[in-house]
């Protein structure tokens, strides 16, 4: 079953021309955090973490038009300088996750360059947690097939 | 737009499960009966009953009940919203990781994070 898993979720992998260490700063040190995350058009007004097992972090989001947007979560797992792991949820206009999903980062030193891969999964309830399927175990692929052929 | 996400939660639950995406995947050639849907698993009515239950309440499934008969057809629009919601995450990671790349193009290893003379209104101007 965990096979089936881990090839059905929202998986981006990388090659990254800077080597492990400077690529691990750059998700854990806000300062720099926040000159490159988020989409095109978009600027980082606040980010700021507690890094620590546990520790919450916060990025507040200024698109070039329209309102704010604000993600948070708290920290999982963090092995520097191979793995990060956090939850992620949106925030709702009063400031209440929504929405819980679980980002992994996994980072493999290759000589000078690091390979990435971002793994974003959702959470779902304890109805199909105890089923040991790991999380969201479909794909998006297929899920986009249902959506287009219902 | 964030406003409907708690259904979210429901609709990827629901999906979750092999049996209940099976299921989903029975309906999309059209209205069918729980007894069809029963007939079609290897598992118990009451069994399917409940994973009928979970796809109703997340809103993936709408079911009509005609007397002793329910008639069970998907509702594409929740779907939708979560195949969406993925691409808009997919969307973000990948503008966001080539934005990362940018980033250490244009900046010597050992820069300091936060350069005394750089601050963030000498950011390029659109």
């Amino acid at each position: 079953m965990n096979d089936t898993a881990s090839a059905t979720k929202l998986v981006i992998r990388r090659t990254i021309d800077v080597p492990i260490a400077r690529v691990f700063e750059a998700w854990t040190n806000p300062d720099i955090l926040k000159k490159w995350i988020g989409g095109h058009e978009v600027t980082v007004t606040n980010a700021s973490m507690e890094l620590r097992e546990g520790g919450a972090y916060r990025i507040e989001f200024q698109p070039a038009q329209g309102e704010a947007v604000v993600v948070g979560g708290t920290f999982k797992e963090i092995r520097k300088p191979e793995r990060l792991s956090f939850t992620w949820a949106w925030e709702e206009d009063d400031g209440t996750p929504v929405h819980d999903t679980l980002v992994t980062l996994d980072l493999r030193p290759d000589g000078n360059r690091t390979d990435l891969v971002l793994t974003h999964e959702n959470f779902v309830d304890a109805d199909s947690r105890d089923r040991h399927e790991g999380g969201w175990s479909e794909s998006f692929e297929k899920l986009a097939a249902l959506v287009t052929a219902a | 737009m964030v406003k409907r996400q708690p259904q979210l939660n429901a609709v990827f639950a629901a999906l979750a499960d092999p049996t209940r995406r099976r299921i989903v995947e029975r309906l999309r050639g059209g209205e069918l009966t729980a007894g069809e849907i029963a007939a079609d698993f290897a598992i118990s009515q009451p069994a399917i009953s409940k994973h009928l239950k979970v796809l109703e309440k997340s809103g993936v499934l709408r079911r009509e009940i005609d007397g002793r008969v329910h008639r069970c057809r998907l509702d594409p629009r929740p779907m939708r919203e979560a195949a969406l919601w993925i691409e808009k995450q997919e969307r973000f990671w990948n503008a966001a990781l080539d934005r990362l790349d940018d980033y250490f193009a244009t900046t010597p290893p050992g820069a300091p994070s936060t350069p005394p003379h750089q601050t963030p209104k000498q950011r390029k101007k659109r």
